[in-house]
């Protein structure tokens, strides 16, 4: 049998690396918009901005990747309090 | 191979021990295996070695330990998974992985405490135990720094808190840098000098001179190879600078993050990115000694995080000319004429003197060209550089050429002006001169010489400077004069 009150940490814990992961994603959005302007701006002097398109991709698979992670990590802690309820149900509140 | 082939008991010792093997294995991978051990007969007089307290949380207990120096090496470097804790919770191993894309073969490395963890784990995504609690007392808190730096791609790092075990993701996201392909083996000898500590630096973009964190001496190259010398030497394993480090001490470059400890770092290239032939340096990050040729490829980032582009430095060109027509370029005043009052003598001067003082007065950045002439009425003074104060000559102060002969003896307080083309060609053709344009500029043009109609126009310096065809009139009235080069 799991420990409750690990389990409630391991909660907290999650939720503390779904908040590292979107701060990165909102770093990443950051970037994308600046980059997009770039983009622009550069477009409109006729210059390339060929480096700043592959970033650009770049970032979106990163934002890609974190929003995975995140979603795993959203359903793991589903598990983790399915998890306590089932052992509260037994055992009542630990 | 079976857990049960790279781990071993030693019921006596209470200790298991890696002794075979190279495989990785989760932690619940270790805990099934010796519970497993555990319910055996034989073993049912010993105390459980360990527990789980969550899927990915896990302690020793009842005096039991994992092995750091076992026979094959340290038992935690071969776990993934979850954290372990010891019985006594004074040694924690943390859970770390990471997660993002990265270029193949990325050696993910990780600072802790301002010392690099000598690598076991592999190349690209990590997922390990680390040591973060040890003897009782955290290692930096729990906090580690975890980077993906290989020469070649975009660099990436990430803070993690391993505080609270279990666990603990990082991202790390690396990309291949198309800007960074020369071989590492070139790049480390494009010569760039670094400093660090706050100074002033003027871009002559009309701000004046602002404070920078770290200045880089570019050695004469280019812009795109100086920027791969950065990345050269904030790479995985760059040891040979002795950069800021963000704790203030100094240190390899690897570990680099920003010209000030506070600044928020440019994590793909700390000391500033490359992108469409341009340098965009990182905040508080100067350059200097660059190849002229990217006088204007970059932009900078000075210590209060202010954008500084390089000044706009634009021809003045007048076409259509012989050799012997006298050229006159000259801003003008709101009425249209030329304007003479650009400045002031300041104190006596003789001859024999080869600068040139000046009060401060109206004298601007963006019309007076880098050399020329400097006229004080109707005296022309060559000079090779100046600033709002003086003017270096080329030639000291005297009687002569050019005229007039008499010796200026200026005595303070004559007005003068910088025209921007001041002189006789010598070659048919067109003539020019180069200014720092940062605003439209006014100007009349003339182009004289007996035998044609004076030529004069007005026209406008703009951002691309500015270029005039000189329209040579024959003037049929004067005689025996040359109309035509020779």
């Amino acid at each position: 049998m799991y420990d409750v009150p690990s389990l409630r940490e391991e909660l907290i814990r999650n939720e503390s690396n779904i908040t590292v992961l979107t701060e990165a994603v909102t770093a990443e959005i950051a970037s994308k918009t600046e980059l997009a302007q770039k983009i622009q701006e550069w477009e409109a002097q006729g210059e390339d901005a060929a480096d700043f398109k592959n970033h650009l991709k770049t970032i979106q698979n990163n934002i890609d990747n974190y929003n995975a992670e995140m979603d795993k990590i959203y359903a793991y802690n589903i598990q983790v309090k399915r998890m306590i309820a089932e052992i509260e149900a037994i055992h009542g509140n630990v | 191979m079976a857990i049960g082939d790279d781990f071993t008991i030693n019921w006596s010792a209470k200790t298991i021990e890696h002794t075979a093997g190279t495989d990785w294995y989760h932690v619940n991978a270790l805990y099934s295996w010796i519970q497993g051990e555990f319910d055996e007969l034989s073993a049912m007089n010993d105390q459980i070695a360990m527990k789980a307290l969550t899927p990915t949380v896990y302690q020793w207990q009842n005096g039991w330990s994992l092995l750091t120096g076992g026979a094959s090496g340290n038992g935690y470097e071969f776990l993934s998974g979850g954290s372990l804790e010891s019985d006594d919770n004074d040694y924690l191993w943390a859970n770390l992985y990471s997660i993002g894309s990265q270029v193949g073969g990325t050696n993910i490395y990780i600072i802790q405490d301002g010392s690099k963890v000598t690598q076991w784990w592999g190349i690209d995504n990590i997922d390990i135990l680390l040591l973060v609690k040890d003897a009782g007392s955290f290692v930096d808190d729990g906090n580690v720094r975890v980077f993906g730096r290989e020469f070649g791609d975009n660099y990436d790092h990430n803070d993690v808190a391993l505080s609270g075990g279990g666990r603990n993701v990082v991202g790390i996201n690396t990309a291949d840098d198309s800007n960074n392909n020369t071989a590492a083996a070139t790049v480390s000898g494009y010569g760039l000098g670094w400093n660090f500590g706050t100074s002033a630096f003027d871009l002559n973009n009309g701000n004046g001179p602002v404070d920078y964190n770290s200045w880089i001496d570019c050695n004469g190259q280019y812009l795109s190879a100086a920027y791969e010398q950065m990345k050269y030497e904030t790479r995985r394993g760059a040891t040979g600078q002795d950069f800021l480090l963000p704790d203030a001490t100094s240190g390899d470059g690897e570990q680099y993050l920003a010209a000030s400890a506070g600044y928020t770092a440019v994590k793909t290239a700390p000391f500033g990115t490359f992108a469409g032939g341009k340098f965009f340096g990182a905040r508080g990050v100067w350059i200097y000694n660059y190849n002229a040729e990217d006088a204007q490829n970059f932009q900078l980032l000075d210590a209060s995080n202010t954008t500084q582009a390089p000044p706009n430095s634009v021809a003045v060109t007048v076409n259509s000319l012989l050799s012997g027509d006298r050229v006159f370029v000259a801003s003008t005043s709101a009425a249209g004429l030329v304007d003479t009052e650009q400045f002031n003598v300041s104190g006596s001067h003789a001859s024999g003197d080869s600068t040139l003082y000046i009060s401060a007065g109206p004298l601007q950045t963006s019309s007076t060209p880098t050399t020329g002439w400097v006229r004080v009425g109707d005296y022309r003074h060559r000079y090779t550089s100046w600033d709002t104060s003086s003017f270096t000559l080329a030639s000291a102060i005297a009687s002569g050429s050019p005229a007039p002969s008499t010796d200026p003896g200026y005595t303070g307080g004559e007005t003068g002006f910088v025209p921007l083309i001041d002189w006789e060609v010598t070659a048919s053709g067109s003539t020019s001169n180069v200014l720092i344009q940062s605003q439209a500029l006014d100007v009349v043009i003339r182009v004289r010489r007996i035998g044609i109609v004076p030529f004069e126009t007005n026209s406008t310096v703009q951002a691309n400077g500015m270029t005039v065809g000189a329209i040579r009139v024959t003037d049929t009235i004067v005689s025996g004069a040359e109309t035509s080069g020779s």
